[in-house]
């Protein structure tokens, strides 16, 4: 799985490449920018999960109630960082763009005890794309390719009446679980560029959660602990709290988004 | 190219977020990668509201660094932490994240673990909780003078 993905980061560079050399010629742009990225997905997953674990506490402390907390949220409204570099003429455009954004949750579950859970989960999510299409001085419109690398963490910790949280290995159900995935991203988006130096990029995208091929080679690996600390085989996430914590009972974070993003470009152009 | 240069500089000993790799670990060990234990707070954690005790250690640090040891004829780096108290040292194999900070001696599995409850350049705070003990410890980065013991030969 590791080399298909390899290859295909190595497709995306000699896309780029031959364009550039294609077009060595004046109308070379960089430019790094801020914006918003408004973005939904189906946290079925965790929010199962997340479920399974208020249904277990109810069983194991029916006298000891908890206050009542949402779910995971499928929504994110997030700062996104970007830069992007290629070539744009009077009808043509041709580059790359890279997009950063890290989304964080976080939940906590406190009983009447004082003792409870605090669950933090993050996604840091990177979009590489090869933007292709028409161009001009002010406005640019283009199709994008290219792929998604997320890194997913779920760190849970045991809270305490005195305010103290531990991730130690005293209780199974803490722990700092991992995983990383990739896929293919693909979308759509326009550039205006009003006056020089500022640009506004809009753009909405598809992130995937598998690269071409890859469901045909195997599943992911799923969210687990690999630390030395934890005891062997109980290193998965749990998907269901109430069944025993095995390595079947597991999360595979194939989370995919969609994404709507508006960025403000710092945009520099050689004519 | 001068942004990419200078992103190349500004990723120097920042934590990475690699998977199962130690990404505490580079900033524990950045320079000298010596910190010294400031004060350790002592409470019962059952309870709201706990008197807390805090302690100021003489001569307690950590020292990060990469150590390369022989595996079946396999020459491998570990992240490793000696210990310094007062005037002993104890070397652990050390497992450095955002969250958590793991030293282990002599074990394959277990270990001290250690919640990461601030994480500073310079500064960091940790909590170790067992039963309804919690200790919390504050370090700081420092370029401090180890406390060494003078070595004796005893042969050769």
């Amino acid at each position: 799985m590791k080399n298909r993905k390899f290859q295909f980061l190595a497709l995306l560079s000699f896309l780029f490449l031959f364009n550039l050399k294609s077009h060595a010629q004046p109308g070379l742009y960089f430019a790094p920018g801020i914006g918003l990225n408004y973005s939904t997905t189906h946290l079925d997953k965790l929010q199962n999960s997340f479920s399974s674990y208020l249904t277990n506490l109810s069983t194991i402390f029916p006298d000891d109630p908890y206050q009542s907390v949402e779910n995971w949220s499928s929504k994110s409204l997030r700062p996104t960082y970007s830069f992007q570099f290629g070539f744009t003429n009077e009808h043509f455009t041709s580059g790359m763009a890279y997009f950063y954004n890290d989304i964080t949750q976080e939940r906590s579950i406190i009983r009447q005890s004082g003792y409870g859970r605090k669950f933090v989960w993050n996604e840091k999510r990177h979009e590489i794309l090869v933007d292709v299409g028409y161009g001009s001085k002010y406005f640019d419109v283009f199709g994008s390719v290219g792929c998604n690398l997320n890194y997913f963490k779920m760190s849970s910790y045991q809270l305490y009446p005195s305010g103290a949280i531990s991730i130690n290995s005293e209780y199974f159900f803490n722990g700092n679980f991992r995983q990383f995935d990739a896929g293919m991203t693909y979308g759509l988006g326009f550039k205006i560029k009003p006056i020089k130096y500022l640009a506004i990029d809009v753009r909405y995208i598809i992130s995937r959660n598998n690269l071409i091929g890859e469901t045909d080679i195997g599943a992911d690996a799923a969210l687990s602990d690999n630390s030395f600390a934890r005891e062997p085989g109980t290193s998965q996430y749990p998907q269901d709290y109430t069944q025993p914590i095995t390595l079947d009972n597991e999360i595979v974070a194939d989370f995919k988004r969609s994404v709507f993003i508006c960025s403000l470009l710092f945009y520099f152009n050689y004519e | 190219m001068a942004f990419f240069v200078s992103v190349s500089f500004i990723q120097c000993q920042k934590d990475e977020s690699v998977l199962n790799d130690y990404d505490l670990f580079g900033r524990l060990q950045a320079g000298e990668g010596i910190w010294k234990i400031e004060s350790y707070t002592d409470y019962d954690n059952s309870i709201a509201n706990p008197t807390k005790t805090t302690t100021v250690p003489e001569d307690h640090y950590f020292e990060f660094y990469i150590r390369t040891v022989e595996v079946g004829g396999v020459l491998i780096d570990v992240a490793s932490v000696n210990i310094y108290q007062g005037g002993s040292v104890v070397v652990n194999d050390c497992e450095a994240e955002k969250e958590r900070v793991v030293f282990r001696l002599n074990e394959i599995f277990g270990g001290t673990v250690w919640t990461v409850l601030e994480n500073e350049p310079t500064r960091q705070v940790w909590s170790y909780t067992q039963e309804n003990n919690t200790r919390e410890m504050t370090l700081s980065k420092c370029n401090c003078e180890l406390p060494v013991n003078a070595s004796q030969e005893i042969g050769g």
